[in-house]
């Protein structure tokens, strides 16, 4: 029977990757942990806030996305960012 | 609490969370090696070089078995079909040859009617007239079971047998049985007295009454 064939890492490449496990480990403890908070936001709260940090619209354009109003938009900011921030406080400043 | 102020909706800080969160990834040098690996191996594993060849050759070798096996086949449902028409042939020339040793069965033959038609009396006439030929049919039944069986037929019938068999078919001479409470019915000669008895009726013999 025909022995599977793997690509196989040169030791040395391991090597030299573990040296930045450590440093990356945390990066995705972290990064769990802001998803996780984000998960925990009411859907609207949610979508308002991800549409602000990955489009970058004005608050303007997300209100006429969302159907809303911009007062509406920056209320449903302000609830997330503080909602983020108390469940992220042992990595931001109080 | 928090230091920024309540109107604005910027916050720095899970900004700068977020980006990095985003960014998690392995280290490019084991991502340039990973990917490396990747695009080089799947061309040695590859490296089959009968592959072509053989696959060549079988489509040769199944091409040409389909046409050595296609005269054959063909053959052999010729001789299929011959050979049923040869057992087709040997049945009705045996039922043939059993059936110039009995008796023919009264046949009922309808002619158009020049009557008034009862429908319910002709019914009973004709469920009487079969419950009287399946008896004679039983009673020829036993003979033909008593009866040695014929034993192996030959390949072909010959023509003498057969024409002796449609000559008894001929042989059979019928008259026709008049009754006012059915159509008239082409019956068997030798059936005439039986029903003759039973229903009463005139029967005719080419325009004579008997």
């Amino acid at each position: 029977m025909r022995e599977p064939q793997y690509a196989e890492l040169d030791e040395q490449t391991l090597i030299d990757s573990s040296a930045d496990t450590t440093a990356t480990a945390e990066q995705t403890q972290l990064a769990e942990r802001l998803f996780g908070e984000i998960r925990k936001l009411p859907i609207a709260q949610r979508s308002v806030w991800l549409l602000k940090q990955e489009s970058g619209l004005g608050l303007k354009e997300i209100a006429d996305l969302t159907n809303s109003t911009v007062e509406g938009v920056k209320s449903r900011l302000r609830y997330a960012n503080e909602k983020l921030r108390t469940g992220m406080q042992k990595y931001v400043r109080s | 609490m928090s230091d920024h102020r309540p109107d604005n909706t910027d916050d720095p800080e899970l900004d700068a969370l977020y980006l990095s969160a985003g960014s998690a990834q392995p280290p490019k040098h084991l991502d340039d090696a990973i990917l490396a690996l990747a695009k080089k191996k799947p061309d040695a594993a590859l490296k089959l070089r009968w592959a072509a060849p053989l696959a060549s050759a079988a489509i040769v070798l199944l091409a040409v078995g389909v046409f050595v096996n296609q005269p054959q086949e063909s053959a052999v449902e010729i001789r299929t079909e011959s050979q049923m028409e040869l057992r087709g042939a040997m049945d009705v020339t045996s039922a043939m040859e059993e059936m110039e040793g009995m008796e023919v069965m009264p046949a009922t033959v309808a002619e158009p009617a020049r009557r008034s038609f009862n429908l319910e009396s002709s019914n009973k006439i004709s469920n009487k007239l079969s419950r009287t030929a399946s008896t004679e049919a039983d009673s020829i039944k036993e003979i033909s079971v008593v009866a040695p069986t014929p034993q192996a037929q030959p390949a072909l019938a010959k023509p003498k047998s057969r024409f002796r068999a449609l000559q008894s078919f001929a042989s059979v001479r019928t008259r026709t049985f008049e009754h006012e409470d059915c159509q008239p019915l082409l019956l068997p000669e030798d059936a005439t007295e039986v029903i003759k008895d039973e229903f009463g009726g005139t029967f005719r013999t080419q325009g004579a009454e008997k």
